[in-house]
């Protein structure tokens, strides 16, 4: 085989390796079991919010809630004491102020929904 | 109007936020759009819906957008530590060194500018800092030992995008703390107006953590703002008017014509036509005949690009029976170089207060041989100064281009300061010569016109645009 071949090799591994690392390095809220555990409730805003989506959690700008926000518009909102470890994590100097939740479930009701913060693993 | 300008009058703000906004998770630190469409957001008016193709920082595209929120640490504004500015006392020109290649000797400024990009490059896989101290740093760019540096960190994208990515890793703010810099002027993280709200507020948080970092180093920082149009982040920005004046050998002035606004793309053909067009003119009615001798000077106020030359290039091409030479000068008004003349007095200024004015200056018309292609020439004398507090008249750089085939700079120097001598608006002599200041009046009268409503320069076409209506 060919040595540039072999450098070209030597390269994607290297590149692949840094960036498992830089995902290993990334902090990530799935360590904290009471914010993983917790189902949030959150009261709609908008319609339009079926179960199995994945909406992103976002601190509101009054810190007083966590936004549910599909593409750019907020369909829910959480708010009170359950969002508070929620908003506290989010809110986090060096956060990234932002974690995919999953909706567990949607009352026909009253529109709310049941969250769980998504792990990537197909959960909730 | 142009599609650029007409683009630029719906982004301004009309004082209503749109009514769509207020359902968008980056209202607050955004503050909504207001461009007139009352019912459409930026996500509803620029977003593709997260195309993989896009490269903008979006919500819709939420794997990205959360990496990139890892990268700034979220759309937060108050949470940045408040920046750090001393005092500085900046001249009112302050020159921008890249290199120390084309200088023996340091240059004696007491301020200058450097690139932060040529200070920092990668070896080995480490971004890392020419030097480790600030003499080692000043003599690496031939700049005075005691010089104070300002950095100036505006450059294309590539360049940011590196010290976006290395600076954290090699700990650039702590490297440039070390090198005593006065000042350190954001990088310039594209803010486009025709966007989706995210991408411009990650860049601008880019660019306020870039600055927290070095302020927390101990530097001391200036935000940078600028915005603009663009049709996408690769897309070309910029639209352009060239205006251009003829004069024929003997000074005589002979027509003026504007190239269209079009994009960058289609500039050198768009230069192109419009030279063929004037040469066309020219050629008809000065009566040039087939195999005769034509030597084409181009003066113009900023360095010529290969565009540029190209175009010149393949009109010559094209003319085919003449045999012509050409000279592509680049007319330097800023820049930091003087003349002295230790010999003069001055000339008596005749304001009540016995002052004599152009003290040092060099009489008009001297000129000094920098280089082969490189001539500074004094346009403007001792008697020229209008008052003593008008201090030092600067004189002119004229640079030759390296595409011309005709490099008599002795020659063209003369040309330069006939046509200084020469100005239908005054009986005195003009600072610069006509050709370019003549494109400056134009260009200045076209920029106020432009605001008038029914205004086409279309209506320039003719008679008007051969006479001398701009003086």
């Amino acid at each position: 085989m060919g040595e540039n071949v072999l450098k070209g090799q030597v390269k994607d591994f290297k590149k692949g390796t840094d960036r498992t690392l830089k995902d290993m390095a990334t902090p990530t809220l799935f360590d904290r079991p009471d914010i993983m555990s917790t189902v949030y409730t959150a009261a709609p805003v908008e319609g339009g919010v079926t179960k199995g989506d994945r909406l992103e959690a976002h601190a509101a700008a009054d810190g007083r809630s966590v936004h549910l926000v599909k593409g750019h518009v907020v369909v829910a909102r959480i708010e009170g004491d359950g969002a508070k470890s929620l908003l506290d994590a989010l809110r986090e100097p060096g956060s990234p102020g932002v974690v995919t939740v999953r909706v567990r479930k949607v009352s026909s009701v009253s529109g709310f929904i049941e969250a769980l913060v998504d792990d990537g693993k197909g959960a909730g | 109007m142009n599609a650029n300008a007409r683009l630029r009058l719906e982004l301004r703000p009309s004082g209503v936020v749109s009514v769509a906004c207020q359902s968008c998770f980056l209202l607050e630190p955004c503050g909504g759009l207001n461009n007139g469409n009352l019912f459409l957001n930026c996500f509803n008016q620029f977003c593709c819906g997260g195309n993989n193709d896009c490269d903008h920082v979006c919500p819709y595209k939420p794997d990205d957008y959360r990496r990139r929120m890892f990268e700034v640490g979220g759309m937060r504004f108050d949470d940045l530590p408040a920046l750090r500015q001393s005092p500085l006392d900046l001249p009112r020109y302050v020159p921008m060194v890249h290199h120390a290649y084309r200088r023996s000797d340091p240059l004696k400024a007491g301020v200058v500018a450097l690139d932060p990009y040529m200070i920092f490059c990668l070896r080995d896989g480490k971004y890392a800092a020419v030097a480790d101290d600030p003499i080692t740093l000043r003599r690496h760019f031939k700049v005075a030992d005691d010089a104070r540096i300002v950095l100036r960190g505006t450059a294309e994208d590539r360049f940011l995008e590196r010290y976006w990515e290395h600076r954290k890793a090699e700990g650039v703010a702590a490297q440039i703390a070390r090198l005593n810099v006065s000042l350190f002027i954001g990088p310039n993280y594209s803010h486009f107006l025709n966007v989706p709200r995210s991408d411009l507020l990650y860049n601008r948080k880019r660019q306020l953590v870039c600055l927290a970092e070095l302020s927390e180093a101990g530097v001391s920082v200036a935000p940078m703002g600028s915005a603009r149009v663009s049709a996408g982040r690769l897309g070309e920005a910029q639209r352009v008017v060239g205006i251009t004046t003829v004069f024929s050998g003997d000074g005589n002035y002979c027509v003026s014509t504007l190239s269209r606004a079009v994009p960058f793309e289609d500039y050198a053909a768009e230069l192109l036509a419009s030279l063929q067009n004037t040469i066309g003119r020219l050629s008809k009615s000065m009566g040039w005949q087939p195999k005769e001798h034509v030597r084409l000077v181009f003066h113009a106020f900023k360095p010529l690009k290969e565009a540029e030359e190209e175009a010149v290039k393949a009109l010559i091409a094209s003319l085919g029976d003449y045999d012509v030479e050409y000279a592509f000068l680049h007319v330097v008004e800023n820049h930091p170089i003087l003349l002295f003349d230790e010999a003069q007095k001055g000339e008596p200024a005749y304001d009540g207060r016995n002052g004599m004015k152009g003290v040092y200056a060099p009489e008009r018309g001297r000129y000094l041989r920098l280089s082969g292609h490189e001539v500074l020439i004094t346009l403007t004398g001792p008697r020229d100064v209008k008052q003593a507090s008008d201090g030092m008249p600067r004189p002119v750089l004229l640079r030759l281009g390296r595409g011309s085939t005709f490099n008599d700079m002795t020659y063209l120097t003369r040309q330069v300061n006939t046509f200084a001598c020469h100005s239908w608006r005054s009986y005195f002599y003009s600072p610069l010569p006509v050709t370019i200041l003549y494109s400056e009046l134009i260009a200045r009268l076209l920029g106020n016109l432009s605001t008038l409503p029914q205004w086409n320069p279309i209506q320039l076409v003719g008679r008007i645009g051969e006479g001398r209506w701009f003086l």
